[in-house]
Parts: C-alpha cells; structure tokens; sequence
C-alpha cells in the first residue's frame, strides 16, 4: 500500500480525537537540529469543521484487537486497514514541519498484536524523531491502556505531552461498552505518569539540566452522549482529574453514530450545544475560580441549553449583585457574566490610575449586554431591568422565542436564518485557548 | 502648523520624535519621503535619520516607560496605519510624562490607538506564524508567499529561523515586495524580484497532495460549519494556503 493510500485511511480513523493542542513546551532548538515548541501553541489552519489544525493527528494503525461499541476501529468492523512503519510517520512529520504545514505529531493508535508492541513501535517512531532527525517541534502520544510501565517513561521522555483517553464518563459505561479496557488499565498510567512529572518538576529545580518528562503534561478525553450519565457527573470527574491527577486539560467529545450495536443510542445527531455547554463549564473550573459544585447540583444536574454556565450561576446566586467595577476584586470581576479574563485583568489594571465610566467599560471589553445586570459602575446600576431573575433570564436567554423567529423570517427570511444559526454555533474546540 | 519628513525607516521616525520632543514642538503631520500629500500650507522639514539618537531614544523609552511600551511603539509602526506617526509620537509624549504606568490608561485615547493597532498587528504575526506554506524550489530553498494587512515580515522572520535553521528559505511578502531572507545564518529584509520561473522540486508536489489529503480526511462530516472554518481563516489569506480550494499554489 503507497504512502497516500495510508495517510488517507490513518488520517479519517484519527479525526475523532478532540485534541490537537501545541501548548505548553517550550523545548529549544539544538545545534544541527529542527524544530522548537511555542508555548502557547500555534495553529496552522482549521479544517471544514472548524476546528483548530495544529499537530498531524494520525494513527499508526487502525488495526485492533478490541471491539469497543463505539469506535470506527473496532475489531469486529469490516473496513480497509493499514499501517504505518515508524519511518514513514517520522518521514510525513519532518516533511510537513519544514513546509510549516504542522507544529508536530499527535501519534495515537490502535492495539496491534498487544499493548507492548503497539507501545514499542510508537517508541520507534519518536526516537527516530527526536534521535536521527534531531526533531524538537512538539509531539503528544496516545498510551496504549495496558502497556508496561517502563515503556510508560521510556515514551515519556520523547513526548511533549502524553493522553490516555477515559473514553466513558463512569466504569459502569465503560465496562458495558468497551469490555476490554478496564478503568484500572486506564487510570493505572495516568496515575504513573502523574507521579514522574511532578518528580521531573521538582528534580528541574534542583538540576537545571536535567531532561523534560511530557512538559506540556496529560491530557484526556471523553465521549458525551453514549451512555446516560449527567453533566454533573460529568465536570466532577473532570474537577477530580484535574485536582487529583494534575491533567492540563480534559477534551469532550459529542457521540457521534459510527457503528450499528444495540449498546448505543440511536440518536444520530451528535449533541454539539451540550459539549459546547461543557467546554464552557470546563472553563469555569480551570480559569474562572469555580468549583464543580457552584456549578451544577442535585437539583441542576445538567447544564442549561439556554445560558452559558456562567450566566446560569449568577442567576441562580442574585444575592452576590451587583458588584462594583471600580472595587471588585479580580476573583470577584470574573465571576460577572459578560467579563472575561483578559477584561477583567484590564480592569484591575486601568483602576490603578482612574475610576471607569459605563463607556470607559466598552472599551475595555466588557460585554455589557450581559454585565449590565451584574454591576455597578462609580455606584449607579444601568442595568434595564431591576434585579430580578425573570427578568433577567427573558433578556439573556440564548433561545430565540418562535414568535420573534416567525417575524424576522417574513422581513428577513435569509438573515433571521443565519442569526439564529450564529447564536448555537458551538465554539470550536481549540487546543490553544 | 509644522510638518516632518522621514525615511519610512522605524530609526528615522524616532529622530522625528526626538527632534520633536527636544525642540519642544508639536507636529501636525509626519510623512514619509514616499508620500506626495504632505501639507501644503504647512512648512515640510525634512529630518534626516540620526541612528545615534534614535537609539539613544529606544533605550530612554524603555526605561522610563517598558519594553512593553517599545514593543507597542514598534507594531504600531509595523501597521502601516494612516498618520500611526502621530499616534506613536503622541503616545511617546504622554509616556514619557507620565512613565511606567504609561500602559494602564486603558481608556486615554493616545494610549488606547496604540495598542490596539498593536493588537491587531500581534495577532497577524500570530496567525501568519501557523499560515506561511514553505514550497521546496528546485535549488534547496524553501519559498513562501504570504499577503498581509500589515508588514509583519521583521516579527516572523525571528521565529523561523528559530525553528528551520537548516534549511535556507524566503518568505515573500507580495504586497509589498519585500521578502526575508534566510541563509542559515542570517536574516535580511530586502525588496524582491523573481525574473524567473520558478521550478519546484517532484517531491514538493507530493508532499503537497498528501498535505491537501490529510486536511480533507481530517474533518468530522457530522460537524460541517464552514462559517466557523472562515471565522479563522478567512478568505483573504487562503490564496497561498495549500490545503484550501481558493488556493492559487
């Protein structure tokens, strides 16, 4: 089989990765060598989906020896199959990478032959990267769930940042869907590699020049929508792995229907506005100071298809507004629906030398759409609406009401369409953000 | 009613500022030799370059201001924007007044019209880092043409020689006609011509088919939204970009 043949075969069996993250290296370039890492990653082009192309996201092999429910490559599926030798990805990588089409290798496979021997040829394929070719752009590797642990740190130290993916949201899900990978095999590694990173940390402080171990560390990923647990189990398993495990992030996946079995759903649309609510949420809990908790309980369990999770926690906790632009304190600021973190860092930054107006504010960023309701600027509220949750929630909500629908579609049917199409547009899923 | 005349050098702007700023004048306009509609009514001086003042002027800046401020001051210039002269000579006055906390008058319009040109020119240095296409020519270097709203070449040229510094390469900036260009050594920003066709190599073509391949069997059908795909890439810099159908490569 030719080079194109593979690369077409490889390339569609890698698409349902979410990842494509170049962040968080910043290896150096060496003497005689290629390749660096830029740390807040850089994206190359986006593909018909929109999202971010940054690193070749390939498999060695779709050729495997499970069966999952729903995975493309599963065993039991009648497809063509292929296989890369370690020099043909090593070849395709450097290739692409001196045409700046990439910023690195995102090597993922299937289980060929057993975990150890998938693990070794992944192995092969780096160190002639990093080895012969003297590569130094950035490289993520999938662990095979299973593989031994010294080929674990043996890969570890090629990689830039390692995933093993959690797939389902609970074991129970797991168990039924993809009855040979244990949660102990998956969770096993992490823990492991989670371990080596945090002693290379702290080795690094001591010996400057002692090697990395994944500098961009771990990452995962799961699929929404194939069994029937919660948004709230959802993110407190994301809390976990990210509290408990150190993961730099955790990558959400809407099902979508590949194969016919009786274990999946039938739904055949994949529900992209609830992983959009989850990256959303995801959000909160790594850069916005929130705790799972805040965010969905018991009586909430799942993430509101009208309001961004922000949004839906404020209104729900009317007793913390309005805050105060010119006093507020930046953990406070962002809790704001409408501030974000680069307006929010601006504020705390500008208040050091004057007070803000309500157009200083626009300037700043802040989307006063939706902040109105939530502050006070120099003590007066702008807001149009009193404090009040239904108030509130009519003017915010991101459902357009059919009877506003229907009077647009006479006057504008062309636009009223593409306004509406605009305000569910998932946001992409960018590793670089 | 004074009017200056510069280089169009980033050196002979700041004597203008310089000379400005010593003589305790303020400018109404400054103008590049380039421009023919300098201010009639006004009297036109013209300020030769003075590298041992502007440089003197560089490191005043980032002293009593930052390197942030100077980095502002340098993609400001670097956006080509209408009377950016102005902008950065005022904004250099009102800095040097007020010094380090220069940059958090966000709202102060002298503050606020640099840095989002700044912005803007950051943010196409960032994408035209992910969007330059290298094609391998039949004699070992690696080409590439880009179309820019602003003259990024000086802030990605750094980068690449970072990255590929064994391979010898030119990124073409058509618009102006400028290229950098990059011999394993050094990088030189300098006007171009190509009197030649010129000859790619048989292997350049392949890697092309297989990079068009990959970037089509990479998408999730299911999740089709070209609208999303040109928010990020939009149409104007798809022209050299490979992977795209309106790609002319």
């Amino acid at each position: 089989m030719d080079l194109f043949k593979k690369l077409t075969i490889l390339a569609d069996s890698a698409k349902y990765d979410a990842s494509c993250s170049s962040s968080g290296s910043n290896r150096k370039n060496s003497a005689g060598g290629i390749g660096n890492g830029a740390l807040g990653g850089i994206c190359h082009t986006w593909s018909a989906d929109g999202r971010c192309v940054s690193l070749l996201k390939i498999l060695l092999t779709n050729i495997c020896i499970y069966d999952c429910a729903y995975c493309i490559n599963r065993q039991s599926n009648d497809q063509q199959r292929a296989i890369f030798t370690p020099e043909e990805i090593a070849d395709l990588t450097i290739n692409f990478y001196r045409k700046n089409y990439i910023e690195g290798l995102f090597l993922s496979s299937g289980i060929v032959k057993s975990p150890d021997y998938t693990m070794e040829l992944i192995i092969r394929a780096l160190k002639i990267l990093r080895e012969r070719y003297r590569f130094n752009g950035y490289i993520h590797i999938k662990l095979i769930p299973g593989a031994d642990s010294h080929l674990l740190s043996a890969a570890g130290k090629l990689a830039d940042r390692v995933s093993i993916n959690i797939e389902l949201p609970s074991s129970v899900s797991l168990k039924r869907l993809a009855p040979e990978k244990k949660s102990e095999a998956i969770l096993k590694p992490m823990k492991q590699v989670g371990t080596l990173i945090a002693a290379n940390r702290e080795e690094k402080k001591r010996i400057k020049k002692t090697p990395s171990f994944v500098p961009a560390g771990q990452s995962t990923q799961l699929i929404v929508g194939a069994t029937p647990e919660s948004d709230l189990k959802i993110i407190h398993l994301s809390e976990n792995l990210y509290q408990k495990m150190d993961l730099k992030r955790v990558y959400y996946s809407a099902y979508i229907h590949v194969n016919q079995d009786k274990r999946l759903p039938l739904s055949y649309k994949p529900e992209l506005l609830r992983e959009h609510r989850l990256y959303q949420a995801d959000w909160l809990l790594r850069m916005y100071g929130f705790g799972a908790h805040e965010i969905l309980d018991d009586t909430y369990p799942n993430l509101d298809q009208d309001f961004d999770p922000k949004v839906s926690w404020a209104l729900r906790h009317l007793e913390h507004f309005p805050v105060e632009i010119n006093q507020a304190d930046l953990h406070t600021l962002l809790r704001v629906p409408g501030i974000g973190i680069r307006s929010a860092r601006r504020i705390v930054v500008g208040r050091k030398v004057q007070q803000f107006s309500w157009e200083d504010l626009k300037k700043l960023g802040v989307v006063l759409k939706r902040a109105q309701f939530f502050i006070t600027v120099k003590g007066k509220y702008y807001g149009r609406h009193r404090i009040n949750e239904q108030l509130i929630a009519s003017s915010l909500s991101e459902r357009k009401s059919e009877s506003s629908d229907l009077c647009q579609l006479d006057l504008f049917s062309q636009t009223s369409y593409k306004k509406k199409e605009r305000s569910l547009i998932p946001s992409h899923i960018s590793g670089e953000l | 009613m004074i009017s200056f005349q510069y280089d169009g050098t980033f050196l002979g702007l700041l004597s203008v500022v310089y000379y400005s700023l010593k003589e305790k004048v303020e400018p109404t306009a400054i103008v590049t030799n380039r421009e023919k509609d300098a201010d009639l009514f006004s009297s036109l001086n013209i300020i030769p370059t003075d590298e041992e003042k502007a440089t003197q002027l560089i490191d005043y800046i980032e002293e009593k201001m930052s390197k942030w401020s100077l980095r502002h001051i340098y993609r400001t210039f670097l956006s080509e924007a209408e009377k950016r002269e102005l902008l950065i000579f005022n904004y250099v006055r009102f800095g040097l007044k007020v010094g380090k906390e220069v940059d958090r008058f966000l709202t102060d319009d002298r503050v606020q019209m640099v840095h989002r040109l700044s912005q803007r020119v950051g943010m196409e240095t960032q994408r035209m880092k992910g969007f330059v296409r290298f094609a391998q020519l039949k004699d070992e270097i690696y080409y590439a043409k880009i179309k820019t709203d602003y003259f990024i070449l000086p802030l990605i040229a750094p980068h690449f020689k970072a990255r590929i510094s064994d391979q010898k390469w030119v990124i073409h900036d058509v618009k102006r006609e400028q290229a950098a260009f990059y011999d394993q050594k050094k990088i030189i920003i300098s006007p171009i011509t190509i009197d030649k066709t010129l000859e790619y190599t048989d292997q350049e073509k392949e890697y092309q088919a297989l990079w068009r391949q990959y970037f089509k069997k990479i998408a999730i059908q299911e999740r089709t939204n070209l609208k999303l795909q040109q928010h990020f890439v939009p149409k104007k810099y798809r022209k050299y970009l490979v992977e795209m159908e309106e790609s002319i490569v």
